[in-house]
């Protein structure tokens, strides 16, 4: 089992770039390790609950 | 004061000779002076095999083998019988050993923050797991290794790696062994059975987990995305991509219009404690999202959303992001987190 993985989501055609910004910004306060764009990709890396304490 | 400083420097001193005095009283093990040597000892050789004598014939027993005193199996499947008891053996004094890494791992985290136990507590988690690492050693060096090449259990490196990814590598080695081994087993001799547990056993070693390990590191290969400069966005380079699972699409209104919702679920659930946040894990919503079940088994494989109430927020916080994205389901958020805090 990994101690890390990512979820992909999807960007809408349309997205802008201050749009991106906001949803990267919103995943890392709801604890994300780190989240970028990737083409029409959002992706965003967690840790695995119970292995990064 | 002059006089209590050079007293306090005299004290120093005396103590840093006693330090010494005892590093220089620990005597490395002769082998490694010396090596294994290219003369075999018949003294050795003896107590080699007596003490391997008594080992194979508990592992007749474990294996369900009757046979006369000094008598060994005559065919590849009792032998096979026999090299599977001697697996099942080292499987388990290794599995004892990785839980000991685990509780040192986690142990040591909860006595750093009692100061007042934390040398007590971390001594005697050590010297626990010294005792375990000396164990598995001890159990490879009975299917005859050289001592010289598993007695450094006191090293440090494996106390300091994330047990679970140890584990995980652990157990990938003794998987592949066990798969690599032909089909049927068909050794029928007693060098090649004991070979086959010896190999077995030297899995969990802790040299050969260190080996392992830097093996691992050293041929991993990050996977990057390139920057763009038009967006602002410097490359990433990352070795996480490894396992990756899709989710809903992203929502440009989750950041326009349900901006301000979304935000205050997110500070709602942040503040979530004891009960209330363990409860909001049995009502979660959007579960029936066909990803749900994969972001589940990655985020929280141990369910401990269920038992701690940090565990229960992040495990909400992150979904809540990635399914908080349309009027209906933010509308399920609230209407859950109105059950468990109540507002």
């Amino acid at each position: 089992m990994p101690s890390t993985f990512v979820t992909k989501e999807a960007l809408p055609a349309g997205t802008t770039p201050d749009e991106v910004k906001e949803m990267i910004r919103l995943r890392i306060k709801a604890g994300a390790i780190r989240c970028w764009q990737q083409g029409d990709t959002l992706l965003t890396e967690w840790n695995v609950l119970g292995e990064q304490d | 004061m002059c006089n209590f400083r050079i007293a306090n420097f005299g004290a120093a001193l005396i103590m840093l000779a006693a330090l010494l005095s005892g590093c220089a009283g620990m005597q490395p093990d002769p082998i490694l002076r010396t090596g294994p040597g290219v003369d075999f000892d018949s003294t050795h050789i003896a107590a080699f095999r007596e003490n391997q004598d008594k080992i194979l014939a508990q592992l007749y027993k474990s294996a369900g083998l009757t046979l006369q005193e000094r008598a060994q199996p005559t065919s590849a499947a009792d032998w096979a019988m026999v090299i599977n008891a001697g697996m099942d053996y080292a499987d388990q004094r290794c599995e004892a050993y990785l839980h000991a890494l685990f509780r040192l791992n986690r142990d040591k985290s909860t006595a750093v923050s009692q100061i007042g136990l934390v040398g007590a507590a971390t001594a005697g988690i050590l010297a626990a797991v010294k005792a375990t690492a000396k164990e598995v050693a001890i159990t490879a060096i009975l299917f005859g290794l050289a001592a010289s090449t598993v007695e450094n259990y006191s090293s440090n490196l494996l106390y300091e790696l994330e047990p679970s990814s140890v584990r995980t590598l652990v157990k990938g080695l003794q998987a592949g062994y066990r798969g690599g081994l032909p089909s049927p087993v068909n050794y029928n001799t007693r060098p090649a059975s004991v070979a086959v547990m010896r190999g077995y056993a030297a899995l969990c070693v802790p040299a050969n987990i260190e080996a392992e390990v830097n093996l691992a590191v050293k041929k991993s290969v990050p996977s990057t995305s390139p920057g763009d400069a038009s967006k602002g966005q410097p490359p990433v380079t990352t070795h996480a991509d490894v396992v990756a699972i899709t989710v809903p699409a992203a929502a440009r209104a989750q950041v326009t219009v349900l901006k301000e919702r979304v935000g205050k679920l997110l500070d709602r659930v942040a503040k979530l404690k004891g009960a209330a946040a363990v409860a909001l894990s049995s009502i979660m919503p959007l579960r029936t999202d066909p990803a749900f079940d994969d972001f589940v088994k990655l985020r929280d494989p141990n369910g401990l959303r269920f038992t701690q109430d940090t565990a229960a927020v992040a495990f909400a916080t992150s979904w809540l992001v990635l399914s908080a994205k349309t009027d209906d389901s933010v509308t399920k958020w609230e209407q859950a987190l109105a059950q468990v805090d109540g507002s």
